[in-house]
C-alpha cells in the first residue's frame, strides 16, 4: 500500500478533514492533498512522526517499507543509494499495475526486493575497487 | 505453442524453421547444462550458477520470480511448495536466466512472475523446464509402449502438463519422435499457465 493510500484512510478513520490535519501538524492543505494524490512525500522523518501521533497509527505503518527502504539506502549509500532504491520501486510498482497480484504478494515480492538489494550491495563490496 | 499476432514477415515455412529453431536452442541449452553439471536438481543447478534462491514463506498465490537486483541474478521461491513443484519452479526461472537475462537487464526491472504466463517467454521457460526435469530417455518407451499420458505422468513422478510440453518440444526435435507419437493422443495443448495450477500449498 503507498503512503498516499495510508495517509487518507487514517485521516478518514481519525474523522479529520484535510485541513484539520494540516493544521495540527502545521503544515499547508495544499502540502496535505498532495501527499494524498501521491505526487508528494514528506522530507523530514519528524513529520511522519507528527502525522502518526495525530492519526494514531504506528509510525512504521506510515513509514511504509518503501519509504523506509528509501531512507535506509540513502544513510548507507548516499544519494546513489537513494536513486537505486526509488528505482527498485517504481519499477515493481510498474510492474503490479497490470493487477492479478494480491496485496499480501506485492507485500511480500517488495520485502524479497529489498532483501535482494541489501545482499547484493554487500556482496558487490567485495568486488568494487573502492577503499572501504 | 500459442498464436501470437505479430506483424511478422515470416512466411509460414520461415516460421516453423524459427520456431524449431528455437525449440533446438533451448533444449541444447538444457542438456548441456545438464551433463555440466551432472545433475538433473534445478535447485543444484541454481546454486553451481550463482543464482541466489530466495525461499520466500510469505508468498501465496505466487509461485516464483526472476529478476536481476544490482547485478545479482534471484530467483524468489514461494517456500509452500512441495518438492516437485519447487524444482518446476526453479528450473522455469532459471530457463529466464539462460534466455530471458538481456531481457530482464534491458528493460530495467522486468520479472518474470508465473501469472503472466500467455507470453512466449513464459512457454519457453516452461520448455527449458521440462528438458531440464524429465529424460525423454526415459519418455520414449512408455511412448511407444502406448501407455497413457496420464499413466505416463504417473509412473514418472512428474507433472502432466510439463511432460506434454516436453512431448510436444520432443516432437518439434524430431527426436525420431514423431512417427511414434501422435500429438492428438496428448488430451489437449497444454496451456502455458499451467504452473498456475499448481498447488499453492
Amino acid at each position: 500500500m503507498k503512503f498516499s493510500d495510508k495517509l487518507r484512510e487514517a485521516r478518514n478513520s481519525a474523522n479529520l478533514t484535510q485541513s484539520q490535519l494540516a493544521q495540527q501538524i502545521g503544515v499547508s492543505v495544499r502540502t496535505i492533498t498532495n501527499y494524498e494524490t501521491g505526487d508528494r512525500y514528506p522530507k523530514k522523518r519528524e513529520l511522519y512522526k507528527k502525522l502518526s501521533q495525530v492519526l494514531n497509527v504506528d509510525l512504521n505503518y506510515l513509514l511504509t517499507e518503501d519509504e523506509e527502504f528509501v531512507f535506509e539506502a540513502e544513510s548507507q549509500h548516499g544519494s546513489r543509494g537513494k536513486k537505486q532504491a526509488k528505482e527498485l520501486i517504481e519499477s515493481i510498482s510498474g510492474l503490479f499495475a497490470g493487477g492479478e497480484l494480491s496485496q499480501g504478494d506485492k507485500d511480500a515480492v517488495m520485502q524479497a526486493l529489498q532483501e535482494a538489494y541489501w545482499d547484493a550491495k554487500k556482496e558487490n563490496k567485495k568486488y568494487s575497487h573502492t577503499k572501504k | 505453442m500459442q498464436k501470437k499476432k505479430t506483424k511478422s514477415i515470416l512466411t509460414p515455412r520461415n516460421k516453423t524453421i524459427n520456431e524449431k529453431m528455437n525449440a533446438l536452442a533451448i533444449y541444447k541449452k538444457a542438456t548441456a547444462l545438464i551433463n555440466k553439471h551432472k545433475t538433473r536438481n534445478s535447485a543444484k543447478i541454481a546454486e553451481n550458477l550463482g543464482i541466489k534462491i530466495y525461499y520466500r514463506s510469505n508468498f501465496t498465490d505466487l509461485l516464483g520470480m526472476y529478476t536481476v537486483v544490482q547485478r545479482q541474478r534471484c530467483i524468489f521461491l514461494n517456500n509452500n511448495l512441495g518438492y516437485e513443484d519447487s524444482q518446476i519452479v526453479i528450473a522455469h526461472e532459471i530457463g529466464h536466466d539462460l534466455i530471458h537475462r538481456r531481457m530482464a537487464q534491458n528493460s530495467g526491472h522486468k520479472e518474470f512472475m508465473l501469472f503472466d504466463l500467455n507470453s512466449r517467454p513464459e512457454y519457453e521457460a516452461n520448455a527449458f523446464a521440462a528438458h531440464i526435469l524429465l529424460d525423454e530417455k526415459e519418455i520414449e518407451p512408455l511412448i511407444t509402449d502406448g501407455v497413457s499420458l496420464e499413466a505416463a505422468a504417473k509412473q514418472l513422478n512428474t507433472n502432466i502438463n510439463l511432460l506434454s510440453i516436453k512431448i510436444i518440444e520432443m516432437s518439434k526435435l524430431d527426436l525420431n519422435f514423431n512417427q511414434k507419437f501422435d500429438l492428438k493422443r496428448l488430451p489437449q495443448i497444454p496451456k502455458s499457465n499451467f504452473l498456475k495450477n499448481l498447488t499453492g500449498k
